[in-house]
């Protein structure tokens, strides 16, 4: 029986393992880790373990189907492909005619693969609202990385004495990197966690601070004063390098640790032994999270603070610090340089009109990647400002993901179009006027980059099940109908790939001849300190501690600590005295994905709300005993599972389920002032027993 | 069959991070889909209280015991031990799903599904002919589950001061 090769793609673009699959009269009959790839070493996931439930799954889209009569009457019809697209392309040159095509939004979900050309079809139709879900993801710790040095680094962990990690579990959200995190560990290498919950990596950490959500700020500010008292600063670095050290310094001197200590939690002692840990190996290395520090309203301004550890402590760029290589495809440090940007932007910002969110969020728009922001989608939709929103086509749309999951439903139900390419007909697909069948990564050519200076190129292992395509197959197609066939290389995807890699001299014809993936042929050199050449990429030049871009906006310029709008410290009518923290990563799901995988969704079945056994018999509520989740904007009914890893007064909630829906209970508005991302990590709550 | 030969488990404990990896591997390589039934399970158990708080990873399958008192108490036999590496099986043709194999199994392995009839790890005797591991151990994310001879695990094992777990069943197990 054949084995082909193919990668997994259900999780994020920091992970994809290759697979080896076995492929029976064109079925996949089983899959394996690809033992030569070098991400993966032959392991898996739990979610790609249960690849051949996701692929199979009942509830796939099988063919492209139009809403005959209201959204939600379920009076689907199946249609096909070239009617679909006709429709679409219809429907869409209306609306620009009428509206302007600013009014038509792009939007991407999970996975991330064809963005760029999600993008240039967007632009390509003058419509500069292209929109992700990163929105709600790795862009806000972006921005933050950008502000402070200009770019940022990931922690380079094979030369690391120290990890940092702030609020991460690698081992559920980047399986990958879970052999050479114990491998480290084994060697000596000092793991330092800071995560509001005793999760399976703090478990295995030397030290765990478990702060109160959203004071992250705080505890950084806590070991900054440790640092700078006991001297454990690099001097050199601060005076020639850093932009705000005397304004720091003050702020420092008036804020004690007993002051860190009642903020966030967390002993003193326990503050100042991480800072000296931190401090004193070196070189240490600070691996922080896409989303966990940033889900809190005062999140962009707690990972500044975070962020300038690396930099206080001399860590920053050099080997087994923070270490900055360039982002070559799709958020990946490969080494092979690509034209990704060429491909993404046909026009200038200029020549579009501004993007969703740059009135309200001016600094993540500006210094982000030029998307615009899914955050603020719904609040244009209701007020029509600065222009009317007519149009929304999804790839991968999930209406749950924002605060306010009902309040943005309802404004997307206001459009007069809506479309969603998914693998699955999901209860987002029910609300479509159209939805589009998607193929997973085993039924496409796709082209992935590692970190790992590793890439592939596949081929279908197996045929779209039913009437998928492949999403870049659809958007060039979309393109064709839309009269923009040549901007994607006349339907020649082969062609696209070529010139995306020509800067590293690949062509799809190579690297299709090593279906397993080959490693980046002399990988980009990217060299330590290199702020030593040229500067920080900064408006000062330097590591700005205090940010020139912040205060020009009237912000505050030091990452200085704000309790959020709704903080649990406040003296208001204690209706809500517990913290109500949500999205932690469970092994099985990501995201809203794998709950319709059964080998997945059994292993967590119920709605389980996380809560420490003293709150829980504070309020005679037992294991497993159905209990109320309430905020002041509603309430979810969910399961209470008792376990001492939590906080007492802080309950945990996983997000993804279609039914209860966690962010139901979140003000659609509940958004940090900077960056825009929700505070999905620290509301306050109530929990009470079920009658 | 030398008592070297057994065949067992040893799971390194400051590796497991209860990721489940190996549960699914398991029902996908033996096509269970049945949601009760579990050749392997992960078990996260917390000792002590805020604070002070410890959490140990668990992955357990049968773990072939050299007495196996699963066998022992089967009234049809259909439970026996593989000559060749001391694997426990069970013939299913036998089985007449009285349950007593889990009555008395110290780590409660024997599962029923719909058929009525005990089933539980194999060692993937499959993948075993083929010179394979087993699923769960090819998987593994964390290389923190290994499988082989007790001579292998032991040397393993000592490494991490990792010892057999002593039952009266003498556990082919390592941890």
């Amino acid at each position: 029986m054949p084995i082909l090769k193919t990668f997994c793609s259900i999780c994020n673009p920091h992970s994809h393992c290759g697979i080896n699959a076995r492929v029976e009269n064109g079925r996949l009959i089983e899959v394996e880790g690809m033992l030569e790839h070098p991400a993966n070493e032959g392991t898996l996931c739990v979610k790609g373990a249960a690849s051949l439930q996701y692929v199979y799954a009942k509830n796939r889209l099988k063919y492209p189907m139009i809403q005959r009569g209201e959204r939600g009457s379920k009076n689907w019809e199946r249609i096909s492909w070239e009617e679909a697209l006709s429709v679409i392309a219809s429907r869409l040159i209306e609306i620009r005619d009428q509206y302007g095509p600013e009014s038509v939004i792009f939007f991407a979900g999970y996975p991330k693969w064809f963005r760029p050309f999600l993008q240039r079809l967007a632009h390509g139709f003058g419509s500069p609202n292209y929109a992700t879900e990163s929105s709600v993801c790795s862009s806000s710790p972006t921005v933050a990385g950008k502000l402070t040095y200009g770019y940022f680094g990931r922690p380079d962990l094979p030369k690391t004495r120290c990890l940092l990690n702030w609020s991460s579990n690698p081992f559920y959200t980047n399986s990958t990197l879970t052999r050479s995190l114990l491998d480290l560990r084994e060697k000596g290498v000092k793991f330092i966690s800071v995560d509001p919950r005793l999760s399976s990596f703090a478990e295995k950490a030397d030290l765990h601070l478990q702060l109160r959500p959203g004071t992250d700020g705080a505890l950084a500010l806590g070991m900054i004063r440790v640092l700078i008292e006991e001297k454990l600063y690099d001097r050199d670095f601060v005076e020639k390098w850093t932009l705000g050290f005397d304004e720091l310094v003050d702020y420092i001197e008036e804020h004690p640790l007993e002051w860190a200590e009642k903020m966030t939690g967390v002993q003193k002692e326990k503050i100042r032994e991480a800072a000296r840990l931190y401090g004193m190996t070196k070189p240490a290395a600070l691996m922080t999270s896409a989303s966990s520090t940033t889900h809190h309203l005062n999140g962009f301004q707690n990972h500044r603070a975070i962020l300038l550890l690396p930099g206080l402590t001399g860590n920053f760029d050099i080997p087994g610090g923070n270490w900055v290589e360039p982002i070559t495809y799709l958020y990946t440090t490969s080494g092979a340089p690509t034209n990704e940007e060429k491909i993404r932007l046909v026009k200038t910002l200029k020549e579009l009109p501004p993007r969703i969110g740059e009135d309200r969020f001016p600094i993540w728009c500006r210094y982000y990647t030029p998307e615009a922001h899914s955050m603020a989608i719904p609040f244009q939709i209701k007020s029509g400002k600065p222009y009317p929103l007519k149009a929304f086509i999804g790839f991968g749309l999930n209406y749950r993901m924002w605060p306010g999951s009902d309040f943005f439903k309802e404004s997307l139900l206001s459009l007069d179009f809506l479309v969603n390419t998914d693998l699955f007909f999901t209860d987002t697909c029910q609300w479509m006027d159209l939805v589009l069948p998607a193929a997973t990564s085993f039924e496409r050519t796709e082209l992935k980059h590692w970190n790992s200076k590793y890439l592939m190129l596949t081929s279908p292992v197996i045929n779209p099940v039913e009437k998928s395509r492949s999403d870049l197959e659809i958007i060039f197609d979309m393109a064709r109908h839309l009269g923009l066939e040549n901007l994607f290389w006349n339907g020649n995807v082969d062609a696209a790939i070529d010139e995306l890699m020509a800067p590293s001299n690949y062509t799809a014809e190579e690297l299709r001849k090593c279906p397993e993936g080959t490693y980046v042929r002399n990988p980009l050199k990217s060299g330590y300190k290199k702020y030593e050449k040229s500067g920080f990429p900064t408006p000062s030049g330097k590591m700005e501690i205090t940010s020139t871009i912040l205060r020009e906006a009237g912000f505050d310029a030091l990452p200085i600590y704000r309790e959020p709008r709704h903080s649990s410290l406040s003296k208001d009518p204690s209706n809500y005295p517990l913290i109500l923290n949500t999205g932690s990563r469970l092994p099985m799901f990501i995201h809203s994905e794998m709950h319709n995988v059964p080998w997945c969704e059994e292993l967590r079945k119920d709605p389980l709300l996380d809560m420490n056994p003293s709150d829980a018999s504070e309020r005679d509520i037992g294991p497993d005993d159905w209990v109320w989740l309430e905020t002041p904007r509603g309430k979810i009914r969910v399961k209470a599972n008792l376990t001492e890893t939590v906080l007492p007064g802080v309950v945990h909630m996983a997000h993804g389920l279609q039914e209860p829906d966690v962010n139901l209970l979140i003000e659609p508005d509940y958004l940090d002032p900077i960056s825009g991302f929700p505070g999905f990590k620290s509301l306050r709550c109530q929990v009470t027993k079920v009658d | 069959m030398e008592k070297s030969m057994q065949k067992g488990f040893y799971l390194d404990l400051t590796r497991c991070t209860s990721c489940y990896a190996c549960v699914v591997a398991c029902k996908a390589h033996h096509a269970i889909q049945e949601e009760t039934v579990y050749w392997r399970r992960v078990l996260t158990l917390e000792g002590g209280a805020y604070p002070n708080v410890r959490v140990a990873n668990l992955s357990l399958s049968c773990l072939h015991c050299a007495i196996p008192a699963c066998r022992v108490v089967c009234p049809t036999k259909a439970i026996y031990k593989r000559r060749e590496d001391g694997l426990v099986l069970v013939d299913p043709n036998f089985c007449i799903g009285c349950k007593m194999c889990l009555m008395v199994c110290p780590f409660g392995v024997p599962q029923f599904g719909r058929n009525g009839k005990m089933q539980k790890c194999n060692f993937c005797l499959d993948r075993l002919e083929n010179g394979l591991n087993p699923a769960c151990i090819s998987i593994c994310p964390a290389r923190a589950l290994h499988a082989g001879s007790i001579d292998e695990l032991s040397l393993l094992a000592a490494r991490k001061s990792a010892r057999q777990l002593i039952r009266s069943t003498d556990p082919s197990f390592f941890i």
